[in-house]
């Protein structure tokens, strides 16, 4: 049995849904052109994926196995929605900029694959870990695209100009291209770091 | 059989369970929503007529053009939420025409132009070349008013969406004032 | 906006992989063959098509105005139903088809393709028209990304990349330089 602070640190390292499990990548190209996207994305795919692990934990020995998918995209589709929502409200700007990127939490494969691989066939409590575990992972791992990408590509973090006057953005990080050559890269750079720790 | 029924019961009770909390989250959501957008427009319409006090909305093929009263009920401009054809998509802008017909000012709200080059719409230079203009006057590139060199399509795509939104803001607002 | 802009735009100038990101995971899982890539790309064109109409019919008489709330509830649901229907129906009615798309099936549902364009559609407030056309286009480019990807994996397998960049790294640098050249049709024509 794991501890409880292995189940939190795999989400992290072991098992980071970006550089090692290669889960969720539409938002991580799409949102982490600035920082402050990134980070609102993590937040809003911790707040769904704590929301679902606990619900999907609580009805475990209720909703029989055949039927299990259909009622979990229900559960993560309605959390999704309320956060929408909430950021709508309270948050306007984000949520313009994250634009069709929140609904889309929905079919992001790690919300799915946690209640299917962990919160089923574990305790809430665990379920509460795992989620915090997996979904801090996320948010890190985007964050720290969102940096490279907004301090390179426009100059400036979270919009606070930082590198100078002298200093021309390249451009090309902040668009498409640099979204997918940037994430190449880095992958390949944890791959490196991760076999240098002997993580495999 | 008794299988089949007690998944579809599962189903259904979720699903209703899921709708009830979706409607009530929306019940305390979307008046902030609503209130929200009216703050973000009288917002944006106060920087081009620091006067206004409210304003009625009107569409236009598939824009919207606020006309701005001030606190006397008065028409004191117009403002076109429209769109152009940039490099990168489409470009959201606001235009502000006053009731003699004059460009008072624009606002960029949505580009997909490149960063360092056709993101000069949104620059004081290419603003100012346009404010001022008249809806009299030919807003056309080349005769009195320039594209930016090296951003054509961009600012020439802006032109050209100015002058159209000129025509429907004279023909259809400020006729007859 | 014509149609044939609309065409041009889904498949070039906004490539559904290159330019606005969406369908990322089949495009790295599955475009490892050109034959599986076509299959997919097939399965896609078709499944997109049927849930692009089912979701603007109920989105435009069923949700709106009153209901819209539960659009993303409703339409993954309808995305899920249609694609369970469609691998049933196949199995009885057209065996070689169905073995043909049958393994693709299942991994569409998830594929975030077909609930952003069935979402896209209807924030773009597309006619019944302009939706069949948009949602084939895109399915299009969707299919075109994945068969050039398939071409260069396959030469990919033969040359010496360092283990470190092997697989998905590789594939991602590889997509922003076809992301790069595909920035080229922008500007080209616009919606």
């Amino acid at each position: 049995m794991t501890t409880l602070t292995q189940e939190f640190t795999k989400g992290i390292v072991q098992e980071n849904p970006v550089f090692r499990l290669i889960l969720g990548m539409c938002p991580t190209l799409a949102v982490t052109g600035s920082t402050l996207n990134a980070l609102g994305m993590g937040v809003s795919v911790i707040a769904v994926l704590l929301c679902s692990n606990i619900v999907v934990s609580a009805v475990r020995n209720v909703v029989p196995a055949k039927v299990r998918i259909p009622a979990y995209i229900m559960i993560i589709a309605t959390f999704v929605t309320i956060v929408e929502m909430l950021l709508s409200a309270f948050a306007p700007d984000l949520f313009e900029a994250l634009g069709i990127f929140i609904p889309l939490i929905v079919v992001n494969c790690i919300i799915l694959g946690r209640a299917e691989a962990f919160a089923r066939k574990n305790t809430i409590g665990r379920s509460v870990i795992d989620a915090l575990g997996i979904g801090l992972g996320y948010t890190l791992s985007l964050t720290l695209l969102g940096v490279i990408r907004e301090v390179f590509g426009a100059g400036s973090i979270l919009g606070y100009p930082i590198m100078g006057a002298a200093f021309e953005p390249m451009g090309v990080l902040a668009v498409a291209p640099g979204a997918f050559i940037t994430l190449g890269i880095l992958l390949g750079l944890f791959n490196y770091l991760f076999k240098r720790l002997g993580i495999e | 059989m008794h299988d089949s029924l007690k998944m579809t019961l599962v189903l259904l009770i979720i699903g209703a369970l899921c709708g009830a909390l979706l409607a009530a989250a929306n019940d305390v959501t979307a008046p902030i929503i609503a209130a929200n957008r009216e703050a973000e427009f009288l917002a944006a319409l106060e920087g081009f007529f620091p006067d206004v006090d409210s304003f009625e909305v009107e569409e236009v093929g598939r824009e919207d053009f606020y006309r701005c009263y001030d606190a006397c009920q008065k028409l004191i401009g117009i403002v076109g939420q429209v769109q152009a054809d940039g490099y990168g998509g489409e470009i959201d802008y606001d235009l502000a025409v006053n009731t003699a017909g004059d460009i008072i000012g624009m606002r960029i709200s949505a580009h997909g132009e490149t960063p360092g080059i056709g993101d000069v719409i949104t620059k004081p230079d290419f603003q100012e070349r346009v404010i001022g203009l008249n809806f009299a006057d030919p807003i056309e590139d080349g005769v009195d008013v320039d594209a930016v060199s090296g951003a054509t399509v961009s600012t020439g795509g802006m032109l050209t969406s100015i002058r159209r939104a000129m025509d429907i803001i004279g023909e259809h607002f400020l006729e007859g004032e | 906006m014509s149609l044939l802009a609309i065409i041009f735009v889904a498949i070039l100038a906004d490539n559904i992989v290159f330019n606005q990101f969406l369908g990322i995971c089949p495009y790295l899982g599955v475009s490892k063959r050109l034959e599986t890539s076509l299959g997919m790309g097939i399965a896609v064109i078709f499944v997109m098509a049927m849930s692009a109409v089912v979701t603007w019919l109920v989105y435009n008489y069923i949700l709106f105005p009153h209901l819209v709330y539960l659009r993303t509830i409703v339409f993954i649901l309808i995305i899920a139903g249609l694609v369970q229907l469609v691998e049933t129906i196949l199995k009885k009615t057209n065996p070689t088809l169905f073995r043909a798309l049958g393994i693709f099936l299942p991994l569409i549902t998830t594929n975030c393709t077909i609930l952003g364009v069935a979402i896209l559609n209807v924030q773009a407030e597309h006619n019944i028209i302009e939706t069949i056309v948009y949602s084939i286009s895109v399915a299009v480019g969707f299919t075109i990304a994945l068969v050039i990807m398939a071409g260069i994996r396959e030469r990919l397998d033969l040359a010496n990349v360092s283990s470190l960049l092997r697989g998905a790294a590789v594939s991602l640098v590889t997509a922003g330089i076809l992301s790069l050249a595909f920035m080229g049709f922008k500007g080209m024509m616009t919606l």
